[in-house]
């Protein structure tokens, strides 16, 4: 008898350890070129093809959202550089949202999230949209329920995590797909990180060099390499936001209207742009900047009149079309795996 | 066969008794009954009282984070009797310690939770028996500005008079980030526990002075709306008045 029991004790351990040999894990090298620094990955959620594997099917998957109807993926879509081409995105059932949403391009290099920059990682940012009742609307411990009825990301959350779906697995899991979204391959780029100087015409070279000028200093929040400071700037979009942006997590109202810059990386394809969606056009965003924005007592000093003539707004219009990344677009590893 | 395997098992019998010993000889025991009331009666969720302005009004949420709740001694040291705590107001929960004989001069205690575990935080790496994980947190945390919401005061209130409990002015009052920590310390008027000896402390959150604050009054029909965010000054003034509505019994 007791023998019995010790045999089926062994035999319950070693089926319970045993991993599928599909699930079995190994790291994941993030591949980077060498313009963007190493990027800071948490110490507990390490890269691994699991982990990215688990993400990326967590990142589609609709129940996220109360309705059934939304996922990551719904908003951030790959072929629009990870946003929906909506000025603010719409929710379960149908409620519109509040914000425009931004790309998930380099989120890896990204030091804080959300656009008043209240949430400090990767991780914590996912749960940001499931709860908010204008976007997904749920619980995180419901969708951990509802995605534990699963049986292969149960699988894959324990040959990934060694522990059942619960929310650290989908939080980890979720960032760890997003820091894979790499963008650098743009004309741009190999213009002038590969030194290909045919890459860019005759209108973007003259594009860009206004753009690095001290006379637009756009240059100035929109650096290299991710053409973002990650900072916080009131551009003049408004006399009165009704967004109040950074001020939202300072309460200070010097911070007022401030939003955190957003990488132009892929800006071609990421229309309609500002926080708020109001901008239809790259032509009509230089013709914004080029008149110097509105009166406000936050806007940032470098936003003033341009005096640019329409044939250097066109110009303008023209480099940030060599932003674009179609490589980064159409990477199959993005998309939606088929089961 | 059987023998050896009760062998083997001792130690993990052994060690699990152990954990669970917690009485020294000499020790008093000590316990802390946190309860909320309005005036001298139990403070209960659903009931309408009246404040200082004739409003009736209900309380429908009251929860609020107890954190860091101590013995202080007269030399100014301390006896952690619980590192967080998720309270229901409404619902008294009682805490014992032991500890040794000497002078304890006050109990003290955070409404909130503290700048180190409160931003930079992620509740998803707490066990679900914790009170500052995701399940144990219940909702009083703040996804969109990473940290945890202090204090739920929701209800509804009658602005206008009308006839029986149709109560129908909603407030809220959402207070929580690290500027929001308040501490209390509530004076114990006899500070020596004998060694053997047993003593039980009550402490009251009078609900009442929350919104009739000793020093500041916050007239719900006017303030009556805050997530801290939209409108910091009436979450500071109204955990103003939170810390000032304890007492010891």
């Amino acid at each position: 008898m007791m023998r019995t029991l010790f045999a089926a004790i062994i035999f319950l351990a070693v089926a319970g350890c045993s991993t599928p040999p599909e699930l079995q894990d190994r790291p994941y090298r993030l591949k980077h070129p060498s313009w963007f620094p190493e990027p800071v990955i948490p110490a507990d959620n390490s890269l691994t093809q699991l982990r990215v594997e688990l993400g990326r099917r967590l990142f589609y998957n609709k129940a996220f959202s109360s309705d059934y109807r939304i996922s990551c993926g719904t908003c951030h879509v790959p072929s629009a550089a990870f946003t929906d081409g909506q000025p603010v995105s719409t929710g379960v059932h149908g409620r519109p949202g509040k914000r425009n949403a931004p790309t998930l391009a380099n989120l890896a290099w990204m030091p804080h999230f959300m656009m008043e920059g209240g949430v400090p990682t990767l991780e914590l940012q996912t749960l940001a949209p499931v709860s908010d009742s204008n976007e997904m609307n749920l619980d995180i411990l419901q969708v951990s329920r509802r995605l534990s009825e699963d049986d292969y990301l149960t699988s894959l959350s324990r040959a990934a995590y060694g522990r059942a779906i619960d929310p650290y697995v989908i939080t980890r899991a979720l960032a760890a797909f997003q820091r894979t979204l790499v963008s650098y391959d743009s004309a741009y780029d190999r213009y002038e990180f590969l030194g290909q100087k045919d890459q860019l015409n005759e209108a973007q070279l003259r594009g860009r060099a206004l753009f690095f000028s001290p006379r637009t200093k756009c240059g100035g929040c929109h650096g290299d390499p991710f053409m973002t400071d990650f900072e916080f700037h009131n551009i003049g979009l408004y006399t009165t936001y009704a967004d109040p942006g950074r001020e939202r997590v300072t309460y200070d109202p010097a911070d007022a209207g401030k939003f955190k810059t957003p990488s132009l990386r892929n800006i071609a394809l990421t229309a309609p742009y500002m926080h708020d969606g109001s901008m239809g056009t790259l032509q009509e965003v230089v013709a914004f900047y080029n008149r110097g924005g509105q009166d406000h007592p936050n806007k940032d000093f470098r936003i003033q009149p341009l005096g640019l003539s329409p044939a250097e707004e066109a110009d303008l219009v023209s480099f940030l079309e060599s932003l674009t990344d179609w490589n980064f677009v159409q990477n199959i590893n993005h998309l939606p795996l088929e089961d | 066969m059987k023998i050896r395997l009760l062998l083997l098992l001792v130690p993990f019998i052994l060690h699990s008794c152990d954990g669970n010993k917690q009485k020294e000889t000499g020790d008093a025991r000590v316990t802390i009954r946190i309860d909320a009331r309005v005036g001298t009666e139990p403070f209960e969720p659903g009931v309408v009282y009246t404040e200082s302005n004739g409003y009736r009004y209900r309380v429908e949420t009251f929860q609020t984070y107890i954190s860091m709740l101590e013995l202080v001694r007269s030399d100014g040291s301390s006896v952690l009797v619980r590192d967080f705590i998720m309270a229901t107001m409404g619902s008294p929960q009682t805490f014992e310690v032991r500890v040794p004989e000497g002078d304890y001069g006050s109990i003290r205690f955070y409404l909130g939770v503290p700048a180190e575990y409160n931003k930079n935080v992620d509740p998803t790496t707490y066990p679900n028996s914790h009170p500052l994980s995701v399940q144990g947190s219940q909702g009083m945390f703040w996804h969109w500005n990473t940290g945890y919401i202090f204090t739920k005061f929701d209800g509804k209130a009658d602005l206008e008079g009308l006839e029986g409990n149709l109560l129908l002015d909603p407030f809220a009052f959402h207070c929580g980030d690290d500027p929001l920590l308040r501490l209390v310390e509530l004076p114990i008027s006899s500070p020596l526990i004998r060694a053997d000896s047993e003593r039980n402390f009550q402490v009251h959150c009078q609900v009442e002075r929350l919104l009739d604050g000793e020093q500041d009054q916050i007239d719900i029909a006017v303030d009556y709306l805050t997530h801290t965010q939209g409108n910091f000054l009436l979450a500071r003034r109204f955990m103003d008045n939170f810390a000032l509505a304890f007492e010891l019994e």
